[in-house]
């Protein structure tokens, strides 16, 4: 086998390779064309030290809560070491809407059996829209490390089936205990 | 230590070997003294089976993305 050969060889391996990544590219861009595939892309600055008295981060108004269009928008504080509040209630098959912050170092969050998966930055507020399918429990943890604590921090996201969610006068429904 | 060099000896992938002197201190050094025909016959067949090997490896790598991205990723649904 000569040089020429080898290099034709090396050419036509390139070829393939390039041919590989162009199939997953194409993948790629086709799904999230026809699906309206991105990623979450939502920046937004918030105080850290303000957050437990004013803004939309105060305890009172943490948690899930339906708008007037039906959608619900889920509030949570990540903290050392805990997220704010241990559970959220959400019904199936409606758009939700996560809106998360930080008060003191980064924490990261991801829904166990979803895309969802986010970091949460104090000073920031990381926003992600989805949709639960299918009613059942799903777990939270934080998945950036934290501190000490951080194999302790989780969370749980209850997805009740539509004619369960009841939310009461103020467009609020909280997690029965135990959970 | 003595080193010697230019002894006429059978390496171990049974290919004649030329005694040639050589002017490199250490036996590491010393270039393989084989023939530039041996070593064409030999690299012959070579890169079918590394070619082989490796069409093998991508296509797997592609099957396995695809099966994950069609039956794990889209099927949890969008976020954005």
């Amino acid at each position: 086998m000569n040089e020429r050969e080898i290099l034709r060889t090396e050419l036509r391996w390139v070829l393939i390779v390039a041919g590989a990544v162009g199939i997953i590219v194409a993948v790629i861009v086709i799904s999230s064309a026809a699906m309206v595939l991105h990623p979450p892309s939502n920046v937004e600055t918030i105080d850290p030290t303000a957050l437990h008295v004013e803004g939309e981060f105060v305890e009172s108004n943490l948690g899930a809560v339906e708008n007037p269009d039906g959608t619900i928008t889920a509030r949570i504080l990540a903290t050392q070491f805990m997220f704010v509040p241990r559970c959220v209630v959400v019904p199936a098959g409606r758009r939700v809407t996560f809106r998360i912050t930080s008060p003191d170092v980064i924490h990261g969050m991801l829904i166990d059996g979803t895309n969802v998966n986010t970091m949460v930055m104090p000073g920031y507020v990381s926003q992600v829209n989805t949709t639960f399918p299918e009613p059942g429990d799903r777990f939270v943890p934080c998945h950036e490390y934290c501190g000490l604590g951080h194999g302790g921090m989780w969370s749980m996201i209850r997805v009740v089936p539509e004619n369960e969610w009841k939310p009461d006068a103020d467009g609020r429904m909280t997690c029965e205990f135990p959970y | 230590m003595t080193i010697e060099f230019g002894h006429e000896r059978d390496s171990e992938n049974g290919m004649e070997t030329y005694p040639e002197p050589s002017a490199a201190a250490r036996p590491q050094d010393v270039a393989d003294d084989v023939r530039e025909e041996d070593l064409l016959r030999v690299l012959q067949d070579v890169p079918r089976g590394a070619f082989a090997l490796c069409a093998i490896a991508v296509a797997l790598l592609i099957i396995l993305w695809l099966a994950i991205y069609f039956g794990v990723f889209l099927p949890r649904g969008p976020v954005s």
